[in-house]
């Protein structure tokens, strides 16, 4: 009888934190935490890492957009980390938030998946990611279509790490 | 005469019933999903049969926007984990064919569009060297969750 | 006799430490451990991609020079991007020009990294090719 006792005890005591690890699950459905864990921070020590650092779940060929706020005065890298599944290059695109003006396209800068630059105006820029590639989604023509994307094949995470630091001085 | 072959009808129905209790809920205990860095429920459409080698099946699937899927077959060893698995469209459209994809017995998707649809289940036609084809269980285990969003 | 021997020996120094001091006299000889074509900035041998150099250490680079013997840079590219800025400059030789040394100071747009492109070289027999490094990223850590 003392032994069922305690087995209740210890299932009552135990039983929260089961439940508990089951609902904090989503984070890591998420990709939450993708960026910290995956994306390689600069050898620089003075870049700090930045709040906005975010990471989401991509399918094959979909485009999406965050913005950021860059201030004068300030050095900013911007990384990017992507699950294998993705593809081996990624698209990357800064914008004027204001203007639209494409202030920055890895494809011309050979598909680098890192970016460092110097503020000069303080301004919202928009840092648009473009999985390449293709999905049933991205082939599909009409909306009665039944399209299933395979979660193992045609979805991943993908990382943006924003680091920055106070502009260094420069020249002689 | 009648009495006997009553008798005998009697104990064939039971033993195909005996066979049909074998299979009740075997998904549940038989089909163990890969690990995932997601977490399904499983459906009440989720189903256990009797086949028989040769036999073909579908069960139905009613797809849900904004819903991701996780369907895995599985089935008793007699069938050599050949099963074949496909998701078709309600006009017959073969939308995923686990033939093309090493005979993979399970497969996670995002539904874009709420409809209807059809599992088919295959299971091949074993050589036989006596008249009786070989029975075992396969099981259907359907689980859902809401899906991820994508994109930032 | 005394201050003349004290002046001697002063020239002789002067002249030694000219000699170790001169920086631009790359002696070749000492890269051709290195099998593949490389190009030297300064006394930097670049055998990987990626570079990480001092903008002042750059910007006192006269011409970029090969690790093999006879064999000079007779034209190359540099492109340079920044945020909001992407321009290509191009030299008929191994020097870098004026433009792009202007360029890379630019205080309003502040070039972070440049990429060496299109570098050709020529053999003095004439022999034209590449160098293993098809593109450079020269990163400036200042």
């Amino acid at each position: 009888m003392s032994i069922i006792k305690n087995i209740l005890v210890l299932s009552i005591v135990v039983l929260p934190f089961i439940t508990n690890a089951q609902s904090n699950d989503y984070k890591v459905r998420k990709c939450y935490g993708y960026q910290r864990d995956s994306c390689p921070v600069s050898a620089n020590i003075y870049y700090k890492l930045h709040e906005d650092s975010r990471s989401a779940l991509f399918v094959k060929g979909q485009t999406s957009q965050t913005i950021i706020d860059i201030y004068n005065g300030r050095d900013y890298r911007i990384s990017l980390c992507w699950d294998p599944v993705l593809g081996g290059r990624m698209g990357f695109k800064i914008l004027d938030r204001e203007t639209n003006d494409v202030l920055y396209d890895n494809s011309t800068d050979e598909f680098a998946s890192e970016f460092e630059f110097t503020v000069t105006q303080s301004r919202e820029i928009v840092v648009e990611i473009s999985v390449q590639g293709e999905s049933d989604l991205s082939k599909a023509t009409g909306n009665e279509e039944l399209i299933i994307i395979r979660k193992d094949r045609e979805m991943g995470c993908v990382g943006v790490l924003v680091e920055h630091m106070i502009t260094p001085s420069k020249g002689f | 005469m009648i009495k006997s072959s009553c008798i005998l009808l009697i104990l064939l129905f039971a033993s195909l019933l005996g066979y049909g209790q074998q299979c009740f809920e075997y998904h549940k205990n038989a089909c163990i999903p890969p690990i995932s860095k997601y977490t399904y429920d499983e459906t009440t459409n989720s189903v256990s049969f009797l086949f028989t080698a040769g036999q073909k099946r579908q069960v139905p699937l009613t797809l849900y926007a904004g819903k991701d899927y996780r369907i895995m077959v599985c089935g008793n060893s007699i069938f050599n984990d050949v099963i074949l698995f496909k998701i078709l469209k309600e006009d017959g459209q073969v939308i995923y064919d686990n033939s093309k994809f090493n005979y993979l017995l399970d497969i996670e998707f995002s539904s874009q569009n709420s409809q209807s649809a059809f599992i088919e289940i295959e299971v091949p036609d074993l050589a036989v060297t006596d008249s009786l084809k070989p029975k075992g269980c396969i099981g259907v285990l359907i689980e859902d969750m809401v899906s991820v969003k994508t994109g930032f | 006799m005394s201050s003349k021997l004290i002046h001697i020996v002063f020239v002789i120094f002067f002249v030694v430490i000219g000699k170790i001091c001169d920086g631009q006299n790359v002696d070749e000889n000492s890269y051709n451990h290195y099998t593949d074509t490389l190009i030297i900035i300064g006394d930097l041998v670049v055998d990987k991609y990626k570079v990480h150099i001092n903008r002042e250490d750059f910007l006192e680079t006269d011409t970029l020079k090969v690790n093999q013997k006879g064999f000079k840079v007779i034209s190359f590219k540099i492109n340079a991007l920044a945020l909001g800025a992407n321009i290509t400059l191009s030299s008929e030789s191994g020097a870098i020009t004026t433009e792009m040394k202007n360029e890379i100071l630019n205080e309003r747009i502040k070039y972070k990294f440049i990429y060496l492109k299109d570098i050709l070289l020529q053999s003095s027999d004439g022999r034209m090719k590449s160098p293993s490094t098809k593109s450079i990223k020269v990163i400036f850590r200042n």
